[in-house]
């Protein structure tokens, strides 16, 4: 883990006058629970990857209705010491199960998956559920979480059409995700019935643990919608978008080209004694072999830059930086990056004649010096064919 | 209106010499033959090729271009053994129909407007030329790969050679004017991208005769025969050294 405060958690070891975390450790210092809980869940599920495959599976509640996130596509309105303190308060009553199996608790927390209003959940546990944080790059924190024995959906779930038809239909994965997202829902929905294991050719459905489904959701988006892109016409001029979320900081190159995709990664330092590390990975329209080594963060950025090119109906070469400031001190799953960059798009873009205007533009933006990260930009050491003649 | 009847192996050849850079192509037929020319996405390195009537069996065509998808193309010719003989027509009905010994297989073709365009070759001028058997740059390119990313190609002193370099180890191959089947022009160098230079020497590892044409700090132009009649090429850009 990068993040120091994630090893203390508000333990204070770096004595800093504001501990961000104390206040939300304090306030679920306080919580005590009961044996059998009502809770509201959004409606959200959790699965676990530990384990497989045998994995945990459960919802995700909380206990008061006011307590309730907001979809995953406001998270980014509030801010971080918030986001932690509702996230940390939902209970995951979870339950173990091989990924293949099937019985009447998973049925109702498939139920839960699939439904779109939030929904009523009694809870009953082993023992009284107890707060243990799970933090992760890919997944958004969960924070108290108890094996249950029993689990009654107190509300009839409601599942849209859509879905109710794929179910006996017998589509492999990768089209269920297609179809949903093409009829408009969120990546956010899809992902949650894909972990649920709903989704697929009947004989082939189980258990998918979230962060998988995260990262697979992203990608055969971002794979289906380069497909698509790598057909249309260049943008005609160079468009730089910028913005920034919860201490990621992006700056977006659109240049006239065929598809490409380059992100760089800049972690600046956190305290005088690390140093700035930057990564970088790319591909073209032929797509990746292997999975990115920025991992889930990578997929979760393309993303939006392709949703921004199919909404243009317009192919081009993409250069993604993100500076991720020491603002951003806890891991909050990739949820954060995918809402960054949307949330960059949706910014004016500025044109540019020429590439190394676009660079003298952004530079000023970025907090790291441009020594750092300008050399190694792949794209800039490109030569093509068409240099030469 | 198209029909012809060719070396399955020859096809083949063809076929997987271009599906290395693109997944679709567009190739052009006339009375002359078919030809196809076409560059990668990253627009790194080109391929073309060249088949005159005079290579196949039968041979019937209009000035016309088809839009194929290499990728299928290449399963169902893999069907074919040694020695086959492959059957090619595409009437009004946008479908290419292949026909190998008993077996028939129709596949759909791909419009060609909306394809891209026919790349323009390139205006280049390289200092020099060599000629060498395809399984000696083949070599060279495999114990490199085990070493680096990339590989320099050069000529000096009527020397033609093949260098890398990795973190602690490195490679070279020197094949004097003697043991080449020609060298012309003066001396040239240039680095290139050890991923596209693996894709490319599958297909001419087992030519006798490949021609390799080099400058510095300039594209390398590979070309060499699949058959008496026909003719594959390769374009690739270097990569700048200091990298």
């Amino acid at each position: 883990m990068r993040l120091n405060c994630i090893r203390c958690k508000g333990r204070e070891l770096c004595h800093r006058e504001n501990c961000p975390f104390r206040n939300v450790f304090r306030t679920m210092r306080n919580l005590r629970f009961e044996r059998v809980i009502e809770a509201i869940t959004p409606p959200s599920i959790f699965v676990g990857r530990f384990g497989y495959p045998k994995v945990s599976i459960g919802p995700l509640g909380v206990r008061e209705e006011s307590m309730m996130l907001e979809p995953p596509e406001k998270w980014g309105s509030l801010d971080i010491p918030d986001f932690l303190a509702n996230r940390l308060s939902m209970i995951h009553g979870r339950t173990f199960r091989d990924v293949k199996a099937r019985d009447r608790i998973l049925e109702s927390i498939q139920e839960v998956a699939m439904s779109i209003k939030p929904s009523d959940v009694e809870m009953e546990f082993e023992k009284e559920p107890r707060i243990r944080e799970i933090f992760d790059e890919v997944i958004a924190p969960v924070g108290i979480a108890g094996d249950v024995k029993r689990l009654r959906l107190i509300d009839n779930p409601k599942i849209p059409k859509k879905v109710e038809n794929l179910l006996s239909d017998d589509f492999r994965s990768e089209e269920w995700i297609k179809e949903l997202y093409e009829s408009g829902f969120s990546n956010y929905y899809i992902e949650q019935l894909l972990s649920s294991g709903v989704a697929g050719s009947e004989r082939r459905r189980r258990l998918v643990p979230t962060r998988w489904a995260i990262t697979a959701t992203d990608d055969v988006l971002g794979r289906f919608l380069i497909n698509k892109i790598r057909r249309y016409p260049e943008i005609n001029e160079i468009r730089v978008f910028s913005g920034e979320l919860m201490g990621n900081h992006f700056e977006i190159v659109l240049i006239p080209g065929r598809f490409y995709f380059e992100l760089m990664e800049i972690w600046m330092p956190r305290d005088w004694l690390s140093a700035t590390v930057i990564e970088i990975d790319r591909e073209n329209e032929r797509g990746k072999k292997e999975y990115s080594k920025l991992s889930g963060g990578y997929y979760a950025a393309r993303l939006p830059v392709l949703e921004y090119l199919e909404s243009q109906k317009r192919c081009a070469s993409v250069i993604a930086i993100r500076e991720i400031r020491p603002s951003y001190w806890a891991p909050l799953g990739v949820w954060v990056v995918r809402e960054a960059v949307r949330k960059t798009m949706k910014e004016r873009g500025k044109r540019f004649e020429r590439i190394e205007d676009a660079l003298e533009d952004l530079k000023s933006r970025l907090k790291t010096p441009e020594s750092l990260w300008r050399d190694k930009i792949k794209f800039l050491k490109r030569r093509t064919l068409f240099d030469f003649s | 209106m198209f029909s012809c009847i060719v070396d399955a192996d020859v096809l083949k050849k063809l076929v997987k010499a271009s599906s290395i850079l693109v997944d679709e192509a567009k190739i052009r037929t006339s009375s002359e033959g078919i030809s196809m020319r076409a560059v990668d996405s990253a627009n790194v390195a080109m391929v073309s090729f060249e088949l005159k009537r005079d290579a196949f069996e039968l041979f019937e065509a209009d000035e016309s271009e088809i839009g194929v998808d290499l990728h299928r193309l290449e399963d169902v010719l893999e069907l074919g053994k040694k020695g086959d003989k492959v059957s090619l027509s595409v009437m009004d009905d946008e479908k290419l129909r292949i026909k190998i010994r008993n077996l028939s297989y129709t596949l759909s073709l791909i419009d060609p407007s909306s394809m891209r365009r026919d790349p323009r070759v390139p205006n280049l001028e390289f200092s020099a030329e060599v000629w060498v058997n395809g399984m000696e740059v083949d070599r060279a390119i495999k114990a490199a790969s085990k070493i680096s990313d990339h590989i320099v190609l050069g000529v000096e002193n009527e020397v033609f050679y093949m260098e890398a370099e990795g973190d602690t180890d490195s490679m070279r191959l020197e094949l004097t004017k003697d043991e080449l089947l020609e060298l012309k022009g003066g001396n040239a160098r240039s680095m290139f991208s050890l991923d596209y230079l693996s894709d490319m020497s599958k297909s001419f590892r087992t030519t006798d005769e490949v021609r390799i044409y080099l400058g510095t700090d300039y594209p390398v132009k590979i070309t060499f025969p699949v058959t008496a009649d026909g003719e594959v090429s390769y374009l690739l850009a270097p990569r700048i050294e200091s990298e």
